[in-house]
């Protein structure tokens, strides 16, 4: 597992800690099942608060990526295959509004986007 | 309770003008007291010894930036204040110990003519020692420290003021006249004194800004 | 809520100072930085929850008990750590050791040695010949060898270099991995604070600023700075502690969204540092 903070970034460092543990889990990095740290080593391993860590927690199970047992800890929660296509999506649309509306504000076409999105897709 | 003794205890040994005094005090007095009566002497020796120990031990709680750390031990402060006038006792035993082996080794080697034990003097230093603490301590709690300091040396003055003269006129006469006041009256006297005196550092200790 | 240290309408009147209406709680698993300029009432307040100094008014509640009722009971489970360490200067740390011990109904030996080790210290050491780190880290095995639930310390980190100032909140991160203790750390070094502190109190002239969950406070206060011609009457009373040039002004804010709605374009918003919220504050 790994998880990465940037104490200089704008974004709230509990919405750094739940996006990447997020993506992993999308991605098949973190497996259900899988145990993540406690809040307070993550705490310690991460040099932050403990309400920080808590609170990334806290909305990962709000949001059925991971749940908590009472003593034992923090598991990755079953995924089910459409829950986790639909999240994925939802990561991706979250992007691609951004892109939506920086375009609309520069006064770049809607084929001028889908002519550069295949060149990318290309690319890669 | 065990513990500040041993606080106490330890940092009279470590302290070295605590040392220098216990080890040159008695040489000093014999040079300076020759026509002292050996009872006065050693009647002397423990009162000074005695109270210079206590008061000694009483200011580390009161005084410098020790006095932080066992206040915020887990104690009572009225288990501390019982604790400094129950220890008057102690430091009065190892007085005892500590000078009668000191004046018997002077005697045995012959260097002047001492008494090392004196029972009278043992007695009369008793209810001397509780009059002066129940005097000096409640000074301490209640002034500030350079107060209470100037109070101090003017008791301690007028003691040895008032017990180097009795020696002195040497006359049998002065002695004879303490003799009269009945041992018992003084000691009760002493006793309650010491008793009110350790009520009354409840009181002010409890209240006090440490 | 069950709170390991309760401070409620706290009061102490000195002769030019007065420490007013002082309240915060601290919950069990949770470290709180106490920060404030030099003179603030840091140290007073320290004092006044260790009764070392008698309360004027206000209430102080120590695992739910009161703090001099129970004064024995609580002091029993509380661990601390001062400044410039008045410890007895001629004993070893041996000696002391064992006075402190005495003192303590949980006192563990072998936690105690194994801080010894940790922190290379020579126990038959007279405390006289440790530096002012090695005292500290001597105050601090001490502090945490009777399994105390609840360490206060005061300033214990000024005077010592960064690297060992790291030591010591590696220390501290190990010791709130139990989710029951507590720590309470008064310091005008913020940058400690910084990242290890879970709430943040705030006091400055003897009244309590603000006592907050650390993110929150990071999150709202801004540095904010513009042109002289954006101050008027409004603005003015928007910002805390503005500073004035001939080219511009710089000014604290305790809400950045707010001021970026007001103002927008018009001024420069950046993150706030502990060290500039009481900077800026204390100016005011």
């Amino acid at each position: 597992m790994r998880i990465i903070i940037s104490n200089s970034s704008d974004e709230p460092i509990y919405e750094q800690i739940t996006k990447q543990i997020k993506e992993q889990i999308l991605k098949g990095e973190l497996k259900e099942g899988d145990l993540l740290p406690s809040i307070r080593g993550l705490a310690r391993d991460l040099q932050i608060s403990v309400i920080t860590t808590k609170r990334a927690y806290e909305e990962l199970e709000r949001e059925g990526f991971i749940e908590t047992v009472q003593g034992k800890g923090s598991f990755v929660a079953g995924q089910n295959r459409e829950l986790i296509k639909e999240k994925k999506l939802n990561i991706i649309e979250e992007k691609l509004s951004k892109v939506v509306e920086e375009s609309k504000a520069l006064g770049i076409s809607f084929d001028e986007i889908l002519e550069l999105l295949k060149i990318l897709y290309e690319e890669g | 309770m065990i513990g500040i003794l041993k606080r106490d205890i330890s940092l009279l040994i470590s302290s070295k003008q605590m040392i220098i005094f216990m080890l040159f005090y008695i040489p000093l007095l014999l040079f300076v007291s020759e026509s002292f009566v050996p009872e006065i002497l050693y009647f002397m020796i423990l009162v000074f010894y005695t109270y210079m120990m206590s008061t000694t031990s009483f200011t580390y709680d009161l005084t410098g930036k020790s006095k932080y750390v066992i206040n915020s031990l887990p104690i009572n402060r009225n288990e501390l204040v019982i604790y400094k006038y129950l220890s008057i006792f102690i430091y009065f035993s190892i007085t005892v110990v500590y000078a009668g082996v000191y004046l018997w080794i002077i005697n045995i080697l012959k260097l002047a003519d001492v008494d090392y034990f004196n029972l009278r003097g043992i007695m009369n230093a008793i209810p001397t020692i509780m009059i002066y603490v129940s005097i000096v301590f409640p000074t301490f709690i209640r002034f500030e420290p350079r107060v209470a300091q100037i109070i101090n040396i003017i008791l301690f003055m007028t003691f040895s003021i008032i017990s180097s003269n009795i020696s002195y006129t040497g006359d049998k006469g002065a002695l004879k006249y303490l003799g009269v006041l009945k041992w018992e009256y003084i000691m009760a006297i002493a006793l309650v004194m010491y008793i009110l005196s350790l009520l009354l550092s409840i009181h002010l200790y409890k209240n006090r800004d440490i | 809520m069950d709170y390991i240290l309760e401070v409620k309408n706290l009061r102490k009147e000195f002769k030019n100072f007065t420490l007013d209406n002082i309240s915060f709680n601290l919950e069990p698993g949770y470290i709180m930085g106490f920060i404030g300029p030099n003179g603030a009432g840091k140290s007073t307040t320290i004092k006044l929850i260790m009764n070392l100094l008698k309360k004027d008014g206000g209430e102080i509640r120590i695992f739910g008990k009161d703090h001099e009722k129970y004064e024995k009971e609580v002091k029993n489970r509380i661990g601390f750590v001062y400044d410039e360490n008045y410890y007895y200067e001629d004993l070893t740390i041996n000696t002391m050791k064992s006075v402190v011990a005495s003192f303590y109904s949980n006192w563990d030996d072998s936690k105690f040695n194994e801080y010894m080790r940790e922190f290379d210290l020579n126990p038959k050491a007279k405390i006289k010949t440790l530096s002012k780190g090695m005292k500290m880290k001597f105050s601090l095995a001490v502090a945490l060898s009777h399994n105390a639930d609840l360490i206060i310390m005061d300033e214990p980190t000024s005077g010592l270099d960064p690297v060992f100032r790291r030591e010591i909140l590696d220390i501290l991160y190990s010791v709130i991995q139990d989710e029951k203790k507590s720590i309470f750390f008064s310091t005008h070094i913020t940058t400690d604070l910084e990242k290890i502190a879970d709430y943040i109190t705030f006091i400055n002239r003897g009244k309590i600023v603000f006592s907050k969950p650390k993110d929150d406070v990071l999150q709202n206060y801004g540095i904010v700075k513009g042109g002289l011609d954006i101050l008027d009457e409004n603005a003015r009373k928007e910002f805390i502690g503005i500073r004035e040039t001939k080219v511009g002004f710089e000014a604290l804010t305790d809400n950045m969204d707010k001021t970026r709605r007001m103002f927008g374009n018009r001024v420069l918003i950046e993150r706030a540092t502990l060290e500039d919220i009481m900077v800026y504050s204390v100016r005011r």
